[in-house]
C-alpha cells in the first residue's frame, strides 16, 4: 500500500500522509479481518489495494494538459484533488479541478448596501460588504456576465449568520458540502467581526477537504493593535505568520510578481511587472507562500514599511498570496470598492482555489507553455547594392514546460486517501512567430505582436548612419523570449591627408622620394579601400608604364610629356591592413573602373598606401606638377 | 697658338639649386571624411622635379701648328666626353679669334682669298679656321658633317652624345704661307651642350 504513494510529498502535507499511511495501514487489517469473520472471501483477495491511475496528455493547440484518472474502487464515490508542479517548482500544489466555482461570501455585517442586478436578470440590495456578488455576477463592459464571466456563482450570508450555525450555510441536507470556495470579505478591519470558534473549526475541516478559502482584508491579523484570533488560527493554511507589532505596508497599486493559472485563467490580467489600479489597502502580516502580486512602489499608505520574517524569510508587501487552497487578498480596506483590476484578481483567485471535483478527468490550464522560446541567434544580415533594403537571418526554438502531476482520491464515505503515482508530462506550444523592430534605440523590446512567421526579415534601411534590429520570439502560448539585439553602424569615418608631396631629383641615385599616404579608418567595422581616380592635373601628362622599356634614355621632349603615378598598398605587416586585394601599384591606365586595394581594420586601424612612379631624367628645367587621387571608402562585407 | 672651349651652363646651375630646395616631400593637413555607407576621399598628389644636371668634360686649350714651309696645319682633335646621365646635343655656339697672340687674326671665309698667293700683310693678317664633327668618334648618328667657319656668325649643332661617351671636333685652317717669323694667335670656341 506505501509503494503507491509518490515520492515528492507536498511541503504542506506530510503530515497527512503519515496520518494516512498509518489509517489505510490501521483500516485494511480491520477490513481484512471482517472478511475473514464472514468466511466469505479469503483474505488475500480483501488486501487488493485500490488503484488510482492518471494520465497527463498536453493539449499544445489549446496549452493545458488534459488529465484522465481511474479509480479501480467502485465500493464507494470519491473526491478527487489534483496537484501539480512545474519544472520551475519545488513542490507540488493543489490545482482546480473543475470548469465552474460555486462561492459563499461570508461577508460582515455593515450598513450601507448595495444593489445590482445579475446577468441572470435577478435583483439584489446587500450589504456593501458582500460586493463580491456584484462584482462576478453583474454585466460589466468587459463581459456580459460579469468578472466571474458565468463560471463563478456567489451565495451570501453574514458572518453573524454563519458563526451561529456554520454546518447550514456550508453543507446539503445530506452532509454534502454546497460550495468550492469560501470568501470571507469584504470590509475594513472586517468590521471587528471575528470568526466564532464553532466557524472556525468548520472553516478547518472544509479546508481540509481541499476545498478553497479566500481571506480578505484583515481577516488574518494577531497583533499588538489589531486582532482576529479565530481567523487567525487558519493563517497557516495560507502559510500567513503575524508581525507582533503592527506594521502595515500598502499602496493603490500592485505588480504582478508570480505567473501562472491565477494570473492567467478565466482573466489574462497579465505578465509579471504588469502594473494593476486597486482601491488603496494595506498589508498587516507576514507571507511565506507564493506571493502573486505585491504593492508597487512608492507605498504610498501612510507609515508604510516593510518587514520580513527571521532569517529575511516571508514579506508585508504582498497584495495576494496563495499556499494550496487558501489564500488572502487585501481586498476590503476600502470598504466595498473595486477596480476593474481588482475584480479580475477576484475572480481569478476565486477560480483558482476551486480545487476539488467528483470527475475523472480536468484540462488543466494552469499547466501550460510557460517557457518562452530561445532568443533569437541572429546569423547574418545581409543588403541590397544601394544599402536601402536589408535582411536578417534569425532562428529560434521553441521550450516546453514540463509538469509533473498526482491526483489524491478521498473516499467521501470512510475517508481513506490514496494518491495516483506521479506523472509526467511536457507542453510546448510552438513557435508563434517573430516580433521585430528596427529604429535607432539600442534596448528597445518589441510588443510581442507578430512581425514575421519567417527565419528572415526584410526591411528600409532607416534614416541615420546606424540602426538597431530587434528580434523576439513568440510562441503560441504568448510567451517572449528574450530580445536579441543587432547594431549596425553603417558611418563611415575615414582621416587621410589632403595633399602630399613627392619629388624626383634625376641626379640622386634615388630620383623618387616620397612619403606614404597614411589612411586611418574610424569607422567601428573594417573597411575596403579602392582606388577610384588617378590623374595627372597640373604639369605633366599620363603615360603608361609600359610606355618605355629603359625609362632612363628618354629624352626630355619624352620626359617632360608624361610620367606613370601609381599607388598601391604599403608594408601591410604591423599595419592596419586585414585583406590585400591588390599587391601591385595601381595606375591611371588600369582605372577602367574602380581598383580594389585592401580592407583595414576596424576602429582607428591605420595602414599606409604608397606612390611609386617611372619618369624620365631629362629634366632641364625645375618643374611642380600635379596629380590628383580619388580613393573610395566602402564598409566591407 | 691657343684655342679656348667653354661651355655655359649658369642657367642649368641655378634651376638645380632651386630643385634642391623644393624637394623635401611634406604632408599638408588631414581630412576625416565621413558619410553612409561608402565615401569619397581625394589627394591632391605635389610632385617637384629637380633639373638634370649637365656634365661633359672637355680640353680647356687645344694648340695648332702652320708650317709655311711644309705647308702643313696640325691640329688636335678636341675631345668631349658626356658624362651626363641621359644623352646631350653639342652646338658649336661660336669659333672667334681673339686677341692674346703676337697676331690677332681677321676670321675670313676659306674662299675669299687665295691663300697661296697671299703676301706677307694679308697672310699675318687674315685665317680661316674651322671646326667640325669627327666621324667615328662617338657621335651618335645624324651628326653634322658640315664645318663651322669662324667667320660664320650662326652656331652649328654637331650631333649628339650618349652618356658616357666621348666625341671629337676636329679643327681644320686655310692660311697664308708669307710669314717672316714665328707668331701666335688665339681664337676663342664656345660650345653649347644641352639634354637630348
Amino acid at each position: 500500500m506505501v509503494g503507491i504513494f509518490p515520492a515528492n510529498l507536498p511541503r504542506r502535507k506530510e503530515g497527512f500522509y503519515l496520518r494516512q499511511s498509518f489509517r489505510r495501514l490501521f483500516l485494511v487489517p480491520l477490513l481484512a479481518a471482517g472478511i475473514l469473520l464472514s468466511g466469505a472471501s479469503p483474505a488475500f483477495a480483501a488486501s487488493a489495494a485500490p488503484v488510482l491511475t492518471l494520465a497527463a496528455t498536453p493539449n499544445p493547440s489549446g496549452n493545458y494538459v488534459a488529465l484522465n484518472w481511474t479509480n479501480s474502487d467502485k465500493s464507494q464515490p470519491y473526491s478527487y484533488m489534483l496537484y501539480s508542479k512545474s519544472a520551475h517548482e519545488s513542490n507540488f500544489q493543489s490545482i482546480p479541478a473543475k470548469d465552474s466555482a460555486k462561492v459563499l461570501n461570508i461577508y460582515p455585517v455593515v450598513a450601507p448596501t448595495v444593489s445590482f442586478t445579475t446577468w441572470q436578470g435577478k435583483n439584489y440590495t446587500l450589504p456593501k460588504s458582500a460586493s463580491l456578488k456584484m462584482w462576478m455576477e453583474t454585466p460589466n463592459e468587459y463581459d456580459s456576465k460579469g468578472y466571474g464571466k458565468g463560471l463563478i456563482s456567489v451565495d451570501t450570508v453574514s458572518i453573524s449568520d454563519f458563526n451561529a450555525n456554520p454546518d447550514a450555510y456550508l453543507k446539503n441536507a445530506d452532509g454534502s458540502y454546497k460550495y468550492d470556495v469560501l470568501y470571507f470579505g469584504a470590509w475594513d478591519a472586517f468590521a471587528s467581526q471575528d470568526l466564532s470558534a464553532a466557524a472556525e473549526s468548520k472553516t478547518d475541516a472544509f479546508i481540509k477537504t481541499g476545498r478553497g478559502v479566500l481571506f480578505g482584508h484583515d481577516t488574518m491579523v494577531d497583533n499588538d493593535t489589531i486582532s482576529m484570533p479565530n481567523f487567525f488560527k487558519l493563517a497557516h493554511y495560507c502559510d500567513i505568520q503575524t508581525i507582533p507589532h503592527y506594521t502595515v505596508l500598502g499602496s493603490s497599486q500592485i505588480k504582478v510578481s508570480k505567473k501562472g493559472l491565477l494570473t492567467n485563467y478565466p482573466w489574462t490580467i497579465g505578465d509579471v511587472w504588469t502594473v494593476l489600479n486597486v482601491p488603496m489597502s494595506h498589508s498587516n502580516q507576514l507571507a511565506f507562500g507564493d506571493v502573486w502580486m505585491t504593492y508597487q512602489q512608492p507605498y504610498t499608505y501612510p507609515n508604510s514599511a516593510e518587514a520580513t520574517g527571521s532569517g529575511g524569510q516571508g514579506t508585508n508587501t504582498f497584495y495576494l498570496t496563495s499556499w494550496s487552497n487558501c489564500a488572502m487578498i487585501q481586498t476590503g480596506h476600502s470598504n466595498g470598492e473595486a477596480t476593474p483590476d481588482e475584480q479580475r484578481v477576484t475572480a481569478n483567485t476565486l477560480f483558482y482555489l476551486a480545487q476539488i471535483t467528483t470527475d475523472t478527468s480536468w484540462n488543466d490550464h494552469k499547466g501550460q507553455d510557460l517557457d518562452a522560446p530561445d532568443e533569437p541567434a541572429i546569423s547574418g544580415i545581409t543588403h541590397n547594392s544601394d544599402r536601402t533594403q536589408y535582411t536578417v537571418n534569425y532562428s529560434s526554438q521553441d521550450n516546453a514546460t514540463g509538469y509533473q502531476y498526482y491526483v489524491e482520491a478521498t473516499g467521501q464515505n470512510d475517508g481513506v486517501k490514496y494518491d495516483s503515482p506521479v506523472v509526467s508530462a511536457s507542453l510546448k506550444t510552438g513557435m508563434k512567430g517573430y516580433s521585430i523592430v528596427v529604429d535607432n534605440k539600442p534596448d528597445t523590446v518589441p510588443d510581442g505582436s507578430i512581425t514575421t512567421t519567417a527565419n528572415s526579415y526584410t526591411f528600409s534601411r532607416p534614416s541615420g548612419s546606424s540602426f538597431y534590429i530587434h528580434i523576439a520570439a513568440v510562441d503560441n502560448a504568448g510567451n517572449i523570449s528574450a530580445v536579441a539585439h543587432y547594431h549596425t553602424d553603417e558611418l563611415v569615418s575615414v582621416t587621410h591627408p589632403v595633399s602630399i608631396s613627392y619629388a624626383i631629383d634625376p641626379n640622386s641615385n634615388t630620383p623618387f622620394t616620397s612619403p606614404d599616404i597614411p589612411i586611418t579608418n574610424n569607422s567601428t567595422f573594417p573597411v575596403g579601400v579602392s582606388v577610384a581616380g588617378l590623374k595627372a592635373t597640373a604639369g605633366i601628362g599620363d603615360a603608361a608604364p609600359t610606355s618605355y622599356s629603359d625609362w632612363n634614355s628618354l629624352t626630355a621632349a619624352q620626359t617632360g610629356s608624361g610620367m606613370a603615378l601609381g599607388v598601391g598598398i604599403s608594408q601591410t605587416a604591423g599595419s592596419g591592413w586585414t585583406a590585400v586585394d591588390r599587391a601591385t601599384p595601381v595606375y591611371t591606365g588600369d582605372l577602367a573602373s574602380e581598383v580594389p586595394l585592401g580592407t583595414l581594420g576596424a576602429n582607428g586601424a591605420s595602414g599606409n598606401l604608397a606612390l611609386t612612379a617611372k619618369f624620365g631624367l631629362a629634366w632641364a628645367n625645375a618643374k611642380t606638377v600635379s596629380h590628383e587621387l580619388t580613393l573610395d571608402f566602402t564598409i566591407a562585407n | 697658338m691657343k684655342s679656348k672651349l667653354r661651355k655655359i651652363l649658369a642657367g642649368i646651375i641655378s634651376f638645380a639649386v632651386l630643385g634642391v630646395s623644393a624637394a623635401v616631400p611634406a604632408f599638408a593637413a588631414d581630412k576625416t571624411d565621413t558619410g553612409t555607407g561608402s565615401i569619397t576621399g581625394n589627394v591632391t598628389i605635389n610632385g617637384s622635379i629637380s633639373p638634370l644636371t649637365i656634365s661633359v668634360t672637355h680640353p680647356v686649350n687645344v694648340a695648332y701648328a702652320i708650317s709655311p714651309d711644309a705647308e702643313t696645319f696640325t691640329a688636335p682633335d678636341v675631345k668631349v666626353t658626356n658624362n651626363t646621365k641621359v644623352a646631350v646635343i653639342a652646338t658649336v655656339e661660336s669659333l672667334k679669334a681673339a686677341s692674346g697672340g703676337s697676331l690677332t687674326f681677321t676670321d675670313v671665309d676659306p674662299s675669299a682669298k687665295a691663300w697661296r698667293s697671299l703676301n706677307l700683310a694679308d697672310s699675318k693678317k687674315y685665317i680661316a679656321l674651322g671646326v667640325a664633327a669627327k666621324g667615328n668618334s662617338g657621335w651618335n648618328s645624324g651628326y653634322s658633317t658640315s664645318t663651322h667657319w669662324a667667320v660664320n656668325d650662326s652656331p652649328l649643332q654637331v650631333g649628339t652624345l650618349n652618356p658616357n661617351t666621348s666625341g671629337a671636333l676636329s679643327m681644320t685652317a686655310d692660311y697664308g704661307l708669307a710669314f717672316d717669323g714665328a707668331y701666335t694667335a688665339n681664337h676663342q670656341l664656345v660650345l653649347q651642350f644641352q639634354l637630348a
